[in-house]
């Protein structure tokens, strides 16, 4: 073995992951070759050293949002039923850029269109239907991957696209309360919460939409979630439009627009 | 108690139990997270990317294959996150300085006397330099280094996450900590002078 052999050995020798006979081999080459040796000393040394710095520690926000996360995710697929497994297949072999899945879904759409068309003049009812459920999907996985960007147009972007889903998609439904509670960007949320409006037929949704009432900061969103909830008029928004409407530190127009929403709900 | 493997936790999820996401989570999130901030240096994007990389795992959990060792496949998902969001801050990596976690350390570190003190300020210094070197790593360099010394994967796991040998692996991680070695020394060699 030459002394590059050796050397590739010595972060397992440093483990402690060396079988007995490795271990005596390349000891006994350290013995012998000066070169190794001070090699396997300096760089020992940074080896152990790495070993001080401490872990980061995730802050605690990262669990709860897991858990809040998985809950509506969970809640969605209760709902409705799983998706067909072809949207599975069609994943594999998807491009993961969103620049490439936009243009494959615009071209998706185009496809989608004429051969609509043609088969509308055959009038064939059950074809048209199989692709607006394929164009559809493709959708959704424009809209999930645009809401993961970093960038705040790309995200507003992706929240438009959530308009175009036809029925409601358990996996865009999570993201965009995701979105609400959590984007650093008002007029993202703004939009997320715009969006919601279709699916007003889903409780996930209007639960989501509730529950984010008190988590909001800022009055525009919170006005924004108000008039969606009593546009929903969904009862089960009363409680948490009562307890804004007495909190004495809400902004007052949150107050008052939260007290005509309520004499809404009770007609 | 028997506790489940990940690789019996992850077809179960495929299977539609997704209450045993919360399992894997538990277990790999911390160094799941360590891992995204060694290579970014920024802890609001690695929050980011752990979420994403357990979404991830929800949409594609058709495409996992029984046998598959969980970790491999969890840190392949990570890297591909890791690149779709992570390229366009390239060049934006900063050193963390984790004020709250050397504090952390340093609390429950006696320090009662003066040579504990000595010893403690010349180690703080040591890992301030290392976390500057690592810093400076090109980032296949970094990435295969936090892989074997921060992550306790086996070399057979970490080939199977770069689609290399295990042979390669080990070239890898000396010549890694070779480089890590050089720029340290370096900076080292700028403080003292
Ligand atoms: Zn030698």
């Amino acid at each position: 073995m030459k002394c590059e052999d050796y050397r590739a050995r010595l972060p397992e020798y440093w483990e402690g992951a060396l079988v007995d006979e490795e271990r005596a081999d390349l000891e006994m080459h350290l013995a012998a070759c000066a070169a190794c040796r001070g090699e396997a000393r300096s760089l020992g040394e940074i080896w152990r050293g790495l070993g001080n710095i401490p872990e980061a520690q995730p802050p605690s926000d990262l669990r709860r949002r897991f858990y809040e996360r998985l809950e509506s995710y969970q809640q969605g697929a209760l709902e409705t039923p799983p998706g067909p497994s072809w949207a599975a297949r069609l994943r594999s072999w998807l491009p993961t850029h969103p620049a490439w899945q936009i243009g494959l879904a615009a071209a998706m759409l185009v496809v989608g269109f004429f051969a609509g068309y043609q088969m509308d003049n055959r009038r064939d009812a059950a074809q048209v239907s199989q692709l607006r459920a394929e164009v559809n999907n493709m959708r959704q996985l424009v809209t999930l991957s645009l809401l993961q960007q970093q960038n705040a147009s790309e995200r507003l972007r992706g929240v438009t696209y959530a308009y175009r889903m036809a029925e409601s998609d358990t996996e865009v439904l999570s993201a965009l309360l995701e979105t609400i509670n959590h984007d650093p960007n008002v007029n993202v949320r703004l939009a997320a919460v715009d969006a919601l409006h279709g699916f007003s037929g889903s409780p996930v949704a209007r639960r989501g939409l509730i529950q984010s009432l008190s988590r909001q900061e800022s009055p525009l969103v919170q006005v924004s979630l108000i008039d969606t909830l009593a546009e929903m008029k969904d009862e089960q928004a009363v409680p948490a439009l009562r307890t804004l409407a007495g909190d004495q530190a809400a902004n007052p127009q949150v107050r008052q627009r939260a007290e005509w929403a309520l004499g809404r709900l009770s007609h | 108690m028997v506790t489940e493997s990940d690789e019996k936790l992850m077809a179960a999820v495929r299977a539609g139990d997704l209450r045993k996401l919360a399992v894997l989570f538990e277990r790999h999130h911390r160094a799941l997270f360590s891992f995204f901030v060694h290579m970014n240096g920024n802890r609001d994007l690695s929050q980011d990317l752990v979420q994403d990389v357990f979404f991830r795992i929800l949409r594609y959990r058709h495409t996992y294959v029984d046998g598959r060792a969980f970790p491999a496949w969890m840190y392949q998902i990570a890297r591909n996150a890791s690149i779709d969001t992570g390229n366009k801050r390239k060049g934006e990596l900063q050193l963390v300085t984790n004020r709250e976690d050397d504090e952390d350390r340093s609390a429950r570190e006696p320090v009662s006397e003066l040579v504990a003190a000595d010893e403690a300020i010349r180690r703080r210094q040591e890992i301030d330099l290392l976390r500057r070197a690592l810093a400076r790593l090109p980032d296949e360099k970094r990435e295969v280094l936090v892989l074997s010394r921060f992550q306790n994967l086996a070399y057979e796991e970490i080939a199977a996450i770069l689609g290399c040998e295990v042979g390669t692996v080990k070239v890898r991680v000396f010549r890694a900590t070779k480089a890590l070695g050089e720029i340290y020394f370096e900076l080292a060699g700028e403080r003292a002078s």
